[in-house]
């Protein structure tokens, strides 16, 4: 480990770093390597964020941006690879319990666009499609199904569908129109009880009724017995038991990651690093094992920095909450820039970092996780998770990054925003950031600076 | 008698999947609300991004006398998020009925038939009262009968060339397209937008009525109207190219609303199942039939002559 300053540096100035990492002894996984080589990838977004200077971050970054490689390499190994669609968080807690299987997030592939800067053809071949800008920039996983270049075709696709968003329900409908055969599994819209109506607290605390619960345990059933199909092995209890047992070391992980660095008097890990952490948790990063030493890492630095005194940023910086994944990454080192600190996140998967039960038939306990996804209740719901979530952390402000063309954005910031002005009388600004936000970028600067000074001037 | 007068009476819906016999059985009166242009600003005002359906509908709704409650439907992402922006004007009870995206499990039709269930519910606590069986059957036999009057009359002129209407719910005003396509040398023989004949229920099988009459209207509605919608939506498919053969349809003009994503991503896909019957895209802002539809729909049934 060494132990240097915490700094944001560029990716020029991570190649004198890479250096220093080495001299220091860090080792480095077998995908380590410097930043600045997946340039050739393609990956031009990389030379204009600003990094976490930590090795931690040096291995989260090569470990994220090695995903393509990781599946091309299992499917070359004979791995059985799932496309878990629509899914956060719960499919892949179920695959991954059984061997030889690997399982990813073909949504991910939205990034692509502003990782690489727009020179990758997927959003021209969804444009050839017909899916055009007026999508959500998922699109861009049209793209790379028709262009073979970012991840193999998988053996088995799955997909939640009902209480989904209408441009990726749009999309991957699409994709199986390609000739790629989706098992769609129905995730109902999360009502409250009627009065009477036998109820269950839900991880993350809304209530749904038991007969909802029913219905997504069945529909899982039907996604159990599809990946026991494909592998050829029973996806017994234990198996399960253990792939839950495994996710929740992992969200145990990404949890006291969070709180420490929402917290921490100095912050110890920037937003973007953040970002990146979060993502992994959901479905793995295709690669199970190595998703929870990466978290570990990152979660070791922390410690140590926060036990250090040490971290990013003026210890008095406006504490800012965050909802919804932003599409360029740039946004959320541009927070910073402005004089922002991340404290508080809800990226559409609250649910998704909440331990799962373990004191339930494991498909059970699986179909409460599902079934507490903050999308596929009402935004008034989300709104009060929001709300809890901004107390728990302190934030003093909060940002409502809407996603272009995506359906529920039309009406749930103008619901969230409410209900934090209401509730919790704080500043909120909503933001649209698109894959690319260079031309918008002095417009997004004014909107975030205006938020960080209406926080500082209301500061005693 | 249950059937007593009462000021607000009216249950008001849009969807095709909501079965108005179910409604009319519980002594309320189904009304499939076709709204007009959206004048009302509230519950939801012009918004970017709000489909102009939704907004057009929920407003009027909200607006209309002798209602007794509205049912919004989970067809798409925006109308199932339509409470949230109703939370603010809860004058009028509405109800949001989950419709499967899902069809082909029969998880998926107990959803419906429990969802059914769930709706009469809420018809009762709008003054409605629960139908014995007997009531429910009259429902179906009447509701059929009706449904074969309206679909005796013919859609418009009897010449020019057949062309069919495809895409989800219109507006009242919307419907201008039919007289215009007429006047641009066309003539509609097939509908099937979502208040057109794609979105009827099946007929009812009488024994199957008389010993489960919900079972009946679960197969007749859930089972049986094709929507995009749908996953898989192959239904859809299925459906239009066999009514488009034997119809005679040399061209279909797709009515999509502005910013609905389920009928936008199909069009190169309709397109393409459609092989050499020409379909014209027009996507619908809420404000009527304007000049550029003309002049669309003109060059369109010129290339079809």
């Amino acid at each position: 480990m060494i132990a240097d300053k915490p700094r944001q540096i560029g990716l020029a100035a991570w190649d004198a770093r890479y250096r220093a990492v080495q001299r220091a002894g860090h080792t480095q996984p077998a995908y380590g390597g410097p930043l600045r080589r997946h340039l050739a990838d393609g990956d031009l977004r990389l030379r204009s964020l600003r990094y976490d200077n930590s090795a931690a971050a040096l291995d989260l970054w090569n470990f994220l941006l090695t995903e393509e490689a990781r599946l091309h390499a299992a499917r070359a190994s004979g791995k059985i690879i799932v496309g878990a669609m629509k899914d956060l968080g719960t499919v892949p807690v179920m695959a991954y319990a059984l061997p030889n299987v690997v399982a990813f997030y073909p949504d991910g592939a939205w990034w692509i666009p502003c990782v690489m800067e727009l020179c990758d053809d997927a959003l021209s071949a969804a444009d050839a499609l017909g899916v055009d800008e007026s999508f959500c920039p998922v699109r861009a996983m049209l793209g790379a199904f028709v262009n073979g270049d970012h991840f193999p075709i998988p053996d088995l696709l799955t997909c939640s569908v009902g209480a989904t968003c209408d441009d990726f329900s749009a999309i991957a409908q699409r994709v199986e129109g390609l000739g790629h055969p989706i098992v769609w599994w129905e995730i109902p819209h999360r009502r409250p009880p009627e009065a009477g109506e036998a109820a269950v607290t839900l991880p993350g605390g809304c209530v749904a009724p038991v007969s909802q619960v029913a219905v997504v345990r069945l529909e899982l059933e039907r996604v159990r017995q599809a990946l026991a199909k494909g592998v050829g092995l029973k996806l017994t209890e234990q198996k399960l038991r253990a792939g839950i047992a495994f996710a929740n070391r992992v969200r145990r992980c990404l949890a006291e990651l969070r709180r420490l660095s929402f917290t921490a008097p100095v912050c110890p890990l920037p937003a973007l690093e953040l970002l990146i952490a979060e993502m992994l948790a959901i479905h793995y990063c295709s690669d199970r094992d190595e998703t929870l030493r990466v978290l570990t890492g990152l979660l070791r630095e922390v410690r140590r920095r926060v036990r250090a005194g040490v971290g990013h940023f003026d210890p008095a910086a406006p504490r800012i909450f965050w909802v919804n994944p932003v599409a360029d990454l740039r946004a959320m080192n541009l927070l910073e820039q402005v004089g922002g600190r991340l404290c508080g996140t809800e990226y559409l998967f609250l649910h998704a970092l909440d331990e799962i039960p373990t004191d339930l038939p494991p498909m059970e306990a699986l179909a409460r996780m599902a079934l507490a996804d903050p999308m596929v209740g009402s935004a008034q719901e989300r709104a009060e998770r929001i709300c809890r979530e901004v107390v728990r952390f302190g934030a003093q402000a909060v940002v409502i990054s809407r996603i272009p063309g995506a359906s529920h954005c039309a009406s749930e910031g103008s619901v969230i925003a409410g209900q934090v002005r209401q509730k919790l009388g704080l500043p909120v600004v909503e933001i649209e950031v698109p894959p690319m936000m260079d031309a918008l970028r002095e417009t997004l600067r004014t909107r975030l600076a205006a938020l960080v000074e209406t926080v500082k001037e209301s500061q005693p | 008698m249950r059937r007593e007068h009462r000021a607000n009476r009216d249950i008001v819906y849009s969807s095709p999947c909501v079965p108005p016999e179910w409604i009319a059985a519980h002594g309320l009166r189904p009304c499939r609300l076709i709204p007009g242009r959206a004048t009302a600003e509230s519950p939801i005002p012009a918004t970017s991004g709000i489909c102009p359906f939704l907004r057009a509908f929920v407003n009027e709704a909200c607006h209309r006398r002798n209602t007794a409650g509205v049912v919004l439907v989970t067809v798409c992402d925006q109308m199932r998020r339509a409470p949230d922006l109703l939370a603010a004007t809860r004058q009028t009870p509405f109800h949001l009925f989950n419709l499967p995206s899902t069809w082909q499990t029969p998880a998926a039709r107990r959803i419906y038939r429990t969802e059914l269930e769930r709706l009469g519910a809420f018809l009762v606590a709008c003054g409605g009262t629960t139908p014995s069986r007997a009531e429910l059957v009259h429902a179906l036999t009447t509701a059929e009968r009706q449904r074969d009057a309206i679909h005796a009359a013919p859609l418009g002129p009897s010449d020019g060339i057949p062309v069919a209407l495809l895409g989800g719910p219109l507006l009242a005003h919307d419907r201008e397209m039919v007289r215009l396509i007429a006047a641009c040398g066309g003539r509609v023989v097939l509908d099937g937008t979502e208040q057109g004949v794609r979105a009827q229920p099946a007929r009812f099988r009488p024994a199957r009525t008389q010993r489960d009459p919900l079972g009946e209207l679960t197969r007749a509605y859930f089972e049986t109207i094709p929507d995009v919608f749908q996953r898989p939506n192959t239904r859809l498919y299925e459906w239009l190219l066999q009514h488009v053969a034997v119809t005679g349809v040399r061209g279909v003009v797709l009515l999509r609303q502005l910013w609905c994503d389920k009928w936008h991503a199909e069009v190169q896909r309709l397109r393409e199942a459609l092989a050499g019957v020409p379909l014209l895209d027009l996507d619908l802002d809420g404000n009527g039939v304007t000049p550029r539809y003309r002049t669309r729909l003109q060059a369109f049934l010129e290339g079809l002559q």
